[in-house]
This record gives structure tokens, C-alpha cells and sequence, in this order.
């Protein structure tokens, strides 16, 4: 196979990228064809450690589960929130982590959709 | 067999993954350039609304039914076929990608029909959990087939989306309610030809004889007649052009070697973006992919990005380098790579002052040319540059739709999760 004449000008550096660093991405990111990030706003989470302003891992090919934190869209907003399932009762309920703020019942009148479980969420400290 | 997986309106789809709100409302996407609707969500189907209309023309319409509008986002639409893409070859030898929301899966390691549905509805279910877009499925023992089965599966519910052809029963009875003029790689005049012959319908079609079909229609007609009795015959081959320009092959050896494969992805590249001058247009995208062949029937990892250009180009060293950067990411040591390419698409006609430009067919010169540009760019940016040669020289006269944020290519664009 041979390359077009001329074409070398635009390429990068092929030392560029030979290299065996650690790449943080590798561990935080099982699934990359399902993963997507998003930007936390608020305080509902903060005691388990989610704050305003973190860069959450969502990975959408996992079944969510009692007690996993869930990106849900309810009723028209996007939240973070803990999971948990209420057979008795044929609910679920959306938890907040941090007192002031109440749990959310969610039942079929509600327009409900879990769009992916939380795996990781970025804190920036400096 | 193969299978035909077809994304369900795709840049629609990709708009509503992060807008779940939209889920019930009509959506259209918008052309980047001249405001023509370019996908439509079911809603807007069933309200008449053609593909390709200008959008000013359907304005009473957009007030009347709240039909909500985007332009193209080709950063979010190019991302999100790659992911589908990379999941679909993880389960076949043999994907063949055939345009931005579809492709062809080679099915032959799969011996039963329960194994095929099987896969293609663990595929569906995978892909709609984990990316969010819906896809059909027609299993068939030829392309053309499967066209048909995915259409099948797509219009109607009791498939759940997966719809297979595997007896000749199967067959007729799918021929025999499919119009001629739906028929892939059945164009517009050869339709006009078999109309005049009283054909209808697809099973007509197939049920008149091979020279019949030779004697009146060209070579793709003939092996489209093929096609449709069960014989697959569109194998290698260029499949029928869709607004895009492919080169691509196998290996005669897999080639686990990162040179190696670069060389022949960039061979492939310079080829493509020739014959994209050649025929003075420019693409928006590229996808560079290469699959792996299975070792020990273990799946391994493919190649497949989608490179979208924000300027329209049909720049080979551009082109290059940016293909260069995704196959350096995705490249895996020890992986057997068996069959490579590169896909141009979202291909338009240059406009304006570069088609002059780009008259002249002399590499070195179209080369300097590029240069030169890059030059440019460089010192008083792109956007600049963009608009004095590529803006139509005529105003628009109509609201376009607000381009959506890249959620998922730009780290300042993703959502935000009001906790």
C-alpha cells in the first residue's frame, strides 16, 4: 500500500503517542460506546458526595438496581437521585441525599424515564 | 444471511435522546445549509410532511401541531452512529456500513432463524437501553431482502422491531404487498419501465423470468431481480450510491501492524477525497472504521469513528489528519484487523467562490489551494473564511431551527442535572 505523494505535511507527530501512561479513562469507563457525562447543578446530593458543579459518568447499558444513583427524567427535568424500588406499593422513589430535601414518589401518573446509573462523578478540588 | 439494521429516523432519534420531553411531539432536523427538512419523527410523517421540503413551506403546519425544529448536528449524529456502529460489529465478522444510520451485518456463523432474531432483538434491546436510539431489523438471505424485512419491521408493531424472511412463503407474501417503487436500487426509471409492463408489485417482479428482467432494466435491475428470488449477488460491490462515496476492502492478510493500517486507511482517504473534488463537492463527514477479524470467536475491538468536519471539506491533508487522530485512539495492540475503509458523507455540491477555486483538477496545485486556505484559517479563523466562500450568495428568508448543544463531543455542552 502506498501512500499519494505529498500528503506527509499534515501528519502529527508519529512519536506523538507511543506511550504507556496511565489512562485514567480506562478505569472510570467500562462501557464507552454507552457512557455519556453531565454537569451537576444543585445540592439534593451533596451528602453522598455529588456536588454542584461535578462532571457525573452516566453508563446507560446498566439495568439500574435498589440503591443505585439514577440520571431520571421526571416530568419534564432531568435529577440525580438514589434509586429505590417500592414493590408494596407499585412505586419508586426518587432520594435525596442531603436533609432539606424530601424524597419524590414516582407512580405511573408520572412522565418517568431512568436515563442511565451513575458510576463515577468527577470533583474538581483544585 | 444477512441483516439489514436501520436506525428509526435517526437525527430525530439523536435529538431525543436528550430531550426525552420530545418523545410524543413531532421533530424535524433541518439541512445545515438550505433549511429543508431532512428528517421527520412519525408524527410529522403522518401529518403528510415530506422529505426534502423547504421549511418555509411548512410553516401554517409547524404552528398548527407545535412541530418542534432543529438544524442538523452532525458533532451529535456523527458520535451516536459510531457508538451503534462499534456495538453492531462486535457481533458479526463482516459489518458494512452503509450510511450513517445503517448497515448490513453478515449473519453467516448464526445457523438457525432463532439465533438470528434472537441476536438482532438482543442487538435492538442493547442499543435503545445503552444509546437511546431505535432500530429495525430485516433478516433475509440477500440485501435486498433485508431492505424489505426492515421495512416490515419498522411500519409495523407486532415485529418488535425484528422482522425475518427465511421460507419462500415468507417471501411472497412481503413481495407481494411492496410496491415497485420502494424497491432498493430500483430507480426511478427502471420503476417507469416495469409500470409499463403492468408490474406493481414487488412479487411480479420476482415472478417473471431472468431474461425478462436482463431485457428490460440495466445491471443493477437484473441483479435486483436476483436479489429479490433469494440470490444474494450484491456482495462487494459499491452498494447503490445514498449520498455517499465508500472505499473500502479486505485484507489479503489481517493486518495487526499500526503503519500498516494507517497507510491503507489513509490510501483509502486520498482516494475518496479525489473522487469527491473530482466531482467539486465536499462532505461533512468521514467514518474511518476497521474490523477485526475473531480470535477464538472472541469479539475484539473495531475501529469506527465518525469524523465530523464543522466546515465542509474535501481537503485530503485535513481529511487525513483527523482520520489519522481517531485510528490512533481506537487502535488496539495485538488486534487482527481484517477489513478497513472510509465513508464520506453528508456530501454537497461546492457553492459560491470555491467552485472556482477547486476548478482545476491538478493535485499539486488543489494542494497549494488547500494550503493556502489552511493558512488563512489559521490567522483570522474559521468561521470567517467559512462565510466568505461558502454562504449562498442569496439571504435566507425563513427561521431555521436551533442546532442542539454537542452533548456528547464538546465537555462544555453536555447536559446539566439539576439536583
Amino acid at each position: 500500500m502506498v501512500m499519494a505523494e505529498g500528503l506527509h505535511a499534515g501528519f502529527p507527530s508519529p512519536a506523538a503517542d507511543y506511550t504507556d501512561r496511565i489512562d485514567i479513562t480506562d478505569e472510570i469507563i467500562h462501557h464507552p460506546d454507552t457512557t455519556f457525562y453531565a454537569r451537576i447543578e444543585g445540592d439534593s446530593m451533596c451528602e453522598a458526595g455529588i456536588r454542584s458543579g461535578d462532571i457525573v459518568v452516566i453508563d446507560r447499558s446498566l439495568q439500574a438496581g435498589d440503591g443505585d444513583f439514577v440520571a431520571a427524567y421526571i416530568d419534564g427535568e432531568f435529577t440525580v437521585k438514589e434509586y429505590r424500588f417500592d414493590p408494596n406499593h407499585n412505586c419508586a422513589w426518587l432520594i435525596p441525599h442531603n436533609k432539606q430535601f424530601s424524597p419524590i414518589q414516582v407512580t405511573e401518573e408520572n412522565a418517568f424515564v431512568i436515563w442511565g446509573v451513575i458510576t463515577y462523578t468527577i470533583h474538581r478540588f483544585a | 444471511m444477512f441483516a439489514l439494521a436501520d436506525c428509526n429516523n435517526f437525527f430525530v432519534s439523536c435529538e431525543r435522546v436528550f430531550r426525552p420531553d420530545l418523545r410524543d411531539k413531532p421533530v424535524v432536523v433541518l439541512s445545515g445549509n438550505d433549511g429543508c427538512v431532512v428528517a421527520r419523527s412519525n408524527e410529522v410523517k403522518r401529518l403528510g410532511i415530506k422529505m426534502g421540503v423547504p421549511f418555509y413551506q411548512i410553516q401554517n403546519e409547524v404552528k398548527k401541531y407545535g412541530i418542534v425544529h432543529f438544524s442538523s448536528n452532525f458533532a451529535l449524529y456523527g458520535d451516536l452512529s459510531s457508538r451503534i456502529m462499534r456495538m453492531l460489529g462486535r457481533h458479526t465478522d463482516n459489518l458494512q456500513q452503509y450510511s450513517i444510520d445503517e448497515a448490513f451485518l453478515d449473519l453467516s456463523h448464526l445457523h438457525t432463524s432463532d439465533e438470528q432474531i434472537q441476536l438482532c432483538r438482543t442487538l435492538r434491546e442493547q442499543i435503545l437501553r445503552g444509546v437511546g436510539v431505535p432500530l429495525s431489523f430485516g433478516i433475509a438471505p440477500s440485501k435486498t431482502l433485508c431492505k424489505v424485512a426492515a421495512d416490515y419491521a419498522k411500519h409495523y408493531d407486532g415485529y418488535h422491531g425484528v422482522c425475518i424472511i427465511d421460507s419462500d412463503d415468507k417471501r411472497r407474501k412481503a413481495l407481494a404487498d411492496y410496491p415497485i417503487t420502494e424497491i432498493w436500487g430500483i430507480g426511478r426509471q427502471s420503476a417507469a419501465k416495469l409500470q409499463q409492463a403492468g408490474i406493481t408489485n414487488a412479487l411480479d417482479f420476482a415472478g417473471h423470468s431472468e431474461y425478462f428482467a436482463r431485457n428490460l432494466l440495466n445491471k443493477t435491475g437484473w441483479e435486483t431481480w436476483r436479489e429479490l428470488n433469494g440470490d444474494p449477488c450484491i456482495l462487494s460491490r459499491e452498494l447503490p450510491a445514498k449520498q455517499s462515496i465508500t472505499c473500502s476492502r479486505t485484507f489479503a492478510h489481517p493486518v495487526s501492524d499500526r503503519t500498516l493500517l494507517e497507510q491503507a486507511l489513509c490510501d483509502f482517504c486520498s482516494n475518496v477525497a479525489l473522487k469527491l473534488r473530482k466531482q467539486r463537492s465536499v462532505c461533512h463527514q468521514m467514518v474511518v472504521f476497521a474490523h477485526p477479524s475473531r480470535f477464538n470467536n472472541q469479539p475484539q475491538p473495531a475501529i469506527n469513528d465518525t469524523i465530523s468536519f464543522a466546515i465542509p471539506t474535501s481537503n485530503t491533508s485535513e481529511m487525513i489528519e483527523r482520520l489519522l487522530l481517531a485510528v490512533r485512539q481506537q487502535w488496539r495492540e495485538g488486534v487482527q484487523y481484517k477489513r478497513g475503509g472510509v465513508i464520506l458523507l453528508g456530501i454537497e455540491q461546492v457553492r459560491g467562490l470555491q467552485q472556482s477555486l477547486f476548478d482545476d483538477r491538478d493535485r499539486q496545485r488543489d494542494n497549494r489551494i488547500q494550503l493556502a486556505i489552511d493558512k488563512v484559517n489559521a490567522h483570522f479563523g474559521k468561521n470567517t473564511l467559512r462565510q466568505a466562500v461558502t454562504l449562498p450568495t442569496d439571504t435566507k428568508l425563513y427561521e431555521v431551527g436551533q442546532k442542539s448543544p454537542a452533548y456528547t463531543t464538546n465537555l462544555r455542552e453536555i447536559i446539566t442535572l439539576h439536583v
